[in-house]
């Protein structure tokens, strides 16, 4: 309904203008009331369907009709010619349309031609032939007079279009009055002056229209398309008001050759000017595209510069085979080092100061077309500057083709990656001394040395899967207090500091509640409470006693130890625990096992058993065959021959420990044991002694008081053994036919005992304890004998 | 027997008996005397140490033992040393003269009865 409205508002506004336009150019008419030598209808019925749409036509049609109804026409006349009226500006809006790019027509000359062709010359004959024929029907003209009435109808319209309608198009595109200081003052001179020059031309002075082309061109240069048809409406309009005074160049021998003459200047004027500033109006705006275009080449241009300045990557660009350097950018200048300019030199000249990139590899690139990549080119900017400050760049050398194929030049772009060189480096040697430390700990927290037990041989061997990196593999042996011997073994989940520290803390504490006297499974649950979230080990703790023949044991997830008795038979002793911080802790079941005389316990970490593709259980098959075939040879080297062949040539997947022990049987005549002289060895003695002599039967009372003798003898030895370095004590021992005799040796001075107190004690109780004790001081140390009878029972 | 000794206390009022089990030598001597020491309350008029389950003592021990006898005579305390008859030890207390010095009985009890018989109520 609103669309409706506005559009009855327009066909109202139309018809009114329409009809006024008409009332104005029928005060022309001179050959016939109804035909005019300007009819400006004719353009604003054009310009209005060009503009609004062909939907106007009826404000058209109504104008025209009101228009000649109020002239001389009857209403069968003036429906006609109204008909006549709307036929034209539908034809003509419609040819402009489809052949002359609509209200754009007067954008380029082509267009204005076709314009003028179409919508002045071809649609107006519609509307003289329709409004001519009208009038002759209806008696209001004569037919006779038909061809001069539908001439001049014709040219009338022809002009009415030619004027009107791109004027009113030209207007209603751009409305506005746009003009700057000094376009207004131009604009009127050029106004005071054209009226001059018409009042001379059109006022009877001198009668040479030709004198206003030059405006009308002046106009067309500096104005544009719409000023100029504005300029040609005016000059128009003036000359229509000369002519019909009888004033100016146009007044001919009668009315119509004046009109003719008029209609001549008005069409040319406007099919020549119009076309002419047209194309300077064309020509003016390729101008400002070439300057816009221009100047966003320039900011491109200036951009690129911008990035290749500031980008941290050298950039040249080297031209033809001697690489006479085309372009380099501020960072490639300052990495060759060069102070001149670097443009027109040849690549060997320039880069002879600092070497980077070699003319060969130009040549390569250059000739062979291949791109080439030298990665991480150390550069030392001065010969004398530290090496760890140079800086490093890969080199990206590509062929750029020539103009005319071929290779033109070599496009060579040096990428700085010295701080990725320099964190690599950090990097490495951090991971470096990460082993290192890792290392350090791993062989500080295995033992040096194993104890040396009488009638007990241990061993052991360390074999790591990759020379670099460092397991959590461990173990150790602990003669307890009460002469029984514990063997651990363990495995600390993950590699590196990490895991060797937790090594550390276990056996620490381990030797810490062994100390203490805890049991296996106790001491396993004592570890348990030790570990942090997220840690994870498994041990294996074994205590042998060499007095009872038995074996008590726990495992904490670990695998089982391997036990060979001297029959050569084999059996696992196996643990039913959780790895150590295994979330759901249920305690750890200590078992107890007899160990004959002779009998080899072996204790490792998996990666002696694991293999790729082998089960668990092939694994320890595969152990057990290779610990039977191992034991001939000597004790020390048994761990290491049973890993060479369980691992057959193979480097272990993970860390291997293993732990040796035979439950040995002592020699009944003859005792050798050589300890450190530290006071823990006195009960390792006591133990060892006991053993010995426990085993030869002898009577309890004669072993005490041999236990006695040799603890006093090696009581003075150690109290008197200087420094805490390695000071050793030998104890040897012989049992032959009853006679026991022992020889207790030092290897410092012997010092006699000084003060009364116990030290002279100590030497009474072994003289009173013994049958003989005898003192022999030498250079090299002292040896004290001690000998005498023991009761032995005889088997019954 | 895990650790080398161990000391276990029972008071009775009148005196306290001190059971020392294992072995005594160089490593624990001073460790001991310590126990040995602190096993007497102040009211206790007289301490007895059982030797019953002692294993090995040498003169480190005696000396320990003598040391505690001269310790607790300055406050007025009495040592009474329980070795039965069939200990090892016998010979070396024997050997440094601590049974002729000391006295020796062979039970708690018996050292029990003595206590009472020298400080009768």
């Amino acid at each position: 309904m609103h669309r409706d409205r506005g559009w009855l508002v327009t066909i109202g506004i139309l018809a009114i203008t329409y009809f006024a336009a008409a009332r104005l150019g029928l005060t022309l008419a001179v050959v016939h009331p109804s035909a005019t030598p300007v009819w400006p209808p004719t353009g604003i019925a054009l310009a209005s369907i060009l503009l609004l749409g062909f939907r106007v036509w009826p404000g058209v049609f109504l104008g025209a009709f009101l228009a000649n109804m109020a002239t001389a026409g009857t209403v069968w006349t003036s429906l006609g010619i109204a008909a006549g009226n709307t036929l034209e500006g539908l034809v003509g809006a419609y040819l402009v349309t489809k052949y002359a790019r609509g209200v754009e027509a007067f954008d380029r000359p082509q267009d204005i031609f076709k314009f003028g062709l179409l919508a002045a010359t071809l649609s107006t004959t519609v509307s003289a032939t329709v409004g001519v024929t009208s009038l002759a029907l209806g008696g209001v003209a004569r037919w006779s007079d038909f061809g001069p009435i539908w001439l001049t109808w014709w040219l009338g319209d022809a002009a009415g279009a030619l004027v009107v309608a791109p004027l009113l198009i030209l207007w209603s595109r751009r409305p506005g009055l746009r003009w700057g200081r000094e376009q207004t003052l131009e604009r009127l001179v050029f106004l005071l002056a054209l009226l001059a020059v018409a009042w001379v031309v059109f006022g009877g002075l001198f009668a040479f229209v030709y004198a206003t082309v030059p405006f009308l061109v002046w106009a067309a240069f500096r104005f544009g398309r719409r000023d100029t048809m504005t300029v040609i409406a005016l000059l128009s309009v003036i000359a229509i008001w000369a002519t019909l005074r009888g004033l100016g160049p146009f007044v001919g021998a009668t009315p119509n050759d004046s009109l003719l003459l008029l209609q001549a200047f008005m069409g040319i004027m406007a099919m020549v000017m119009l076309p002419l500033a047209a194309v300077v109006t064309e020509r003016a705006r390729a101008e400002e595209d070439r300057k816009q275009l221009n100047a966003a080449l320039q900011r491109e241009r200036n951009m690129l510069q911008e990035v290749l300045a500031r980008v941290p990557t050298a950039v040249v660009l080297t031209w033809g085979p001697e690489h006479r350097i085309q372009y380099a950018n501020e960072h490639a200048a300052r990495l060759i080092g060069s102070s001149g300019l670097l443009s027109g030199r040849t690549a060997g000249e320039a880069f002879s100061g600092a070497l980077v990139v070699v003319p060969e590899t130009l040549d390569r690139v250059f000739n062979m077309g291949e791109s080439v990549r030298l990665e991480e080119v150390a550069i030392i900017a001065e010969p004398s500057s530290n090496p760890q400050e140079s800086h490093h760049y890969t080199f990206t050398l590509t062929r750029v083709p020539g103009p005319h194929g071929g290779s033109g030049g070599v496009l060579v772009v040096g990428v700085d990656m010295t701080n990725e060189v320099r964190s690599r480096r950090r990097l490495e040697q951090e991971l470096a001394t990460e082993h290192y430390i890792a290392g350090t700990l791993q062989r500080t927290l295995l033992p040096a040395r194993l104890p040396d037990i009488a009638g007990l041989p241990v061993a052991a061997h360390y074999a790591p899967a990759t020379p670099e990196a460092v397991g959590g593999d461990w173990y150790d042996v602990l003669v307890l207090p009460d002469g029984r011997v514990g063997l651990a073994i363990g495995d600390v989940a993950g590699r590196g500091v990490g895991s060797a520290a937790i090594m550390g803390r276990l056996r620490h504490a381990l030797r810490a509640y062994a100390a203490e006297g805890h049991g296996p499974g106790e001491l396993l649950g004592l570890l348990a409470n030790l570990m942090e979230a997220d840690e994870l080990a498994t041990v294996f703790y074994l205590i042998v006693d060499p007095v009872t023949w038995t074996a008590h044991y726990a495992s904490a997830g670990h695998p089982p130890a391997l036990a060979i008795e001297p029959n050569g038979r084999t059996r696992f002793l196996e643990g039913s625990g959780l790895p150590l911080g295994a979330r759901f802790q249920r305690g750890y079941k200590e078992h107890l096992a007899a160990v004959e005389p002779n009998t080899v316990l072996i204790l490792y970490t998996d990666g002696l058993i694991e293999e790729p593709d082998v089960g668990i259980e092939e694994g320890l098959r595969r152990l057990e065959q290779a610990a039977t075939a191992s034991l001939r040879g000597s004790w020390n080297d048994l761990p290491k021959r049973i890993t060479t062949l369980a691992l057959q040539g193979r480097t272990p997947r993970d860390d291997v420990a293993i732990l040796t022990l035979q439950v040995g049987v002592l020699d009944p005549r003859r005792l050798h044991l050589r300890l450190p002289a530290v006071p823990s060895s006195l009960p390792q003695i006591r133990h060892t002694f006991r053993r010995w002599l426990g085993q030869t039967k002898t009577d309890p009372d004669d072993i005490f008081a041999v236990l006695v003798a040799v603890g006093e003898a090696c009581t003075n030895v150690i109290e008197h053994a200087y420094g805490p370095g390695d000071a050793a004590l030998e104890v040897e021992g012989t049992l032959v036919g009853g006679q026991i005799s022992i020889a207790v040796r030092d290897h410092g001075a012997w010092r006699t005992p000084r003060d009364g107190a116990h030290g002279g004690r100590g030497l009474h109780v072994m003289q009173r304890l013994m049958d003989n004790v005898e003192i022999q001081a030498g250079t090299g140390g002292t040896t004290v004998r001690l000998s005498r009878r023991v009761r032995q029972k005889v088997e019954a | 027997m895990k650790t080398l000794a161990t000391v276990r206390i029972a008071a009775h009022g009148d005196y306290s008996v001190a059971s020392l089990s294992g072995e005594v030598d160089l490593t624990n001597a001073a460790g001991i005397e310590t126990q040995l020491l602190d096993s007497i309350p102040n009211t206790a008029r007289a301490l007895i140490i059982d030797l019953s389950k002692t294993t090995y003592l040498d003169s480190r021990g005696v000396q320990l033992l003598l040391g505690v006898v001269d310790r607790l005579h300055t406050r007025r305390q009495r040592v009474y040393l329980v070795v039965p008859e069939e200990s090892v030890l016998r010979q070396l207390l024997g050997i440094l003269s601590v049974t002729s010095a000391l006295g020796v009985e062979g039970t708690v009890d018996a050292a029990a009865e003595r206590i009472r018989s020298d400080f009768p109520p």
